[in-house]
């Protein structure tokens, strides 16, 4: 089995799954609110901050709409500069 | 003449991509119309110090230019933006700077598409040749949607294309557990 490992300054983000918003409906997946936290999966060589570093499984916070999406074996990844990450509990 | 501030003196036939030999078909490019500069910029040029025959990006050998010189005299800087490859001997290219070469990875279909409707990722690239970087040959490798470049180049009246990418806009790759 094959799993994705970061390089550079990126991070591998497991996306938060919303299937139903507060108000008990549905949404379409253009409709829906971008996340905007996840859980590490991958951290490239070149992260300097020691917090993320340190923080594979981990979930992070980070600004909306940043990084980009890759799906990869039926998984949505968002792969982010570690430079957008604002917190990782 | 000793080029310096990593910048280094190149000479250039603006016409390369004038007329080109396509399996035994000679075509006028018609420049007047064609739009699209990948096809019919200039991007091969010969380093005046080494005799280096090298592949630079499509928007750097036209003029007027900041980078022309007069004649067929270029100065380009050495630097990743804009050199690319070098050509060697027996015709095959070496990718410089922290470049590699790859192939468009397809989409799989759950049934046999004709050429024209195959998709591509425009996520992940598989290496042909990685060049100096650390990849091997028939990696896969996830990168920054669309950082791919093809480079479209004439040698010897023959028309050859390239894809490249740099290693910097890789943002991950496959480890085997």
């Amino acid at each position: 089995m094959a799993t994705i490992k970061a390089t550079n300054d990126w991070v591998f983000i497991e996306q938060d799954k919303k299937t139903t918003e507060s108000h008990g409906f549905t949404l379409p997946d253009a409709s829906k609110e971008k996340p905007s936290a996840g859980i590490i999966v991958s951290i490239g060589r070149l992260v300097k901050d020691p917090d993320i570093k340190a923080g594979k499984g981990k979930r992070a916070l980070f600004h909306k709409g940043t990084g980009f999406s890759i799906n990869f074996e039926g998984k949505d990844y968002l792969v982010i500069q570690s430079g957008n990450i604002i917190g990782v509990s | 003449m000793k080029a310096v501030n990593n910048k280094i003196l190149v000479t250039c036939d603006m016409k390369q991509k004038d007329q080109i030999t396509i399996n035994g078909f000679t075509l006028k490019c018609a420049n007047s119309y064609n739009t699209n500069y990948r096809e019919r910029s200039p991007v091969v040029c010969s380093r005046v110090d080494t005799g280096e025959i090298l592949i630079v990006h499509h928007n750097t050998l036209y003029t007027p230019s900041p980078y022309h010189l007069g004649d067929n005299l270029f100065s380009i800087p050495s630097n990743s933006k804009i050199l690319f490859a070098k050509l060697e001997e027996d015709l095959s290219l070496t990718p410089l700077l922290g470049h590699f070469f790859c192939e468009r990875v397809e989409i799989p279909s759950d049934f046999p598409l004709p050429p024209e409707y195959i998709k591509h990722y425009d996520d992940r690239v598989r290496v042909t040749d990685p060049g100096q970087t650390r990849y091997k040959t028939g990696q896969l490798l996830f990168t920054r949607p669309f950082s791919y470049y093809e480079i479209v180049y004439i040698i010897n009246n023959q028309q050859k294309r390239v894809i490249r990418c740099h290693e910097d806009m890789v943002v991950g790759y496959l480890i085997d557990k």
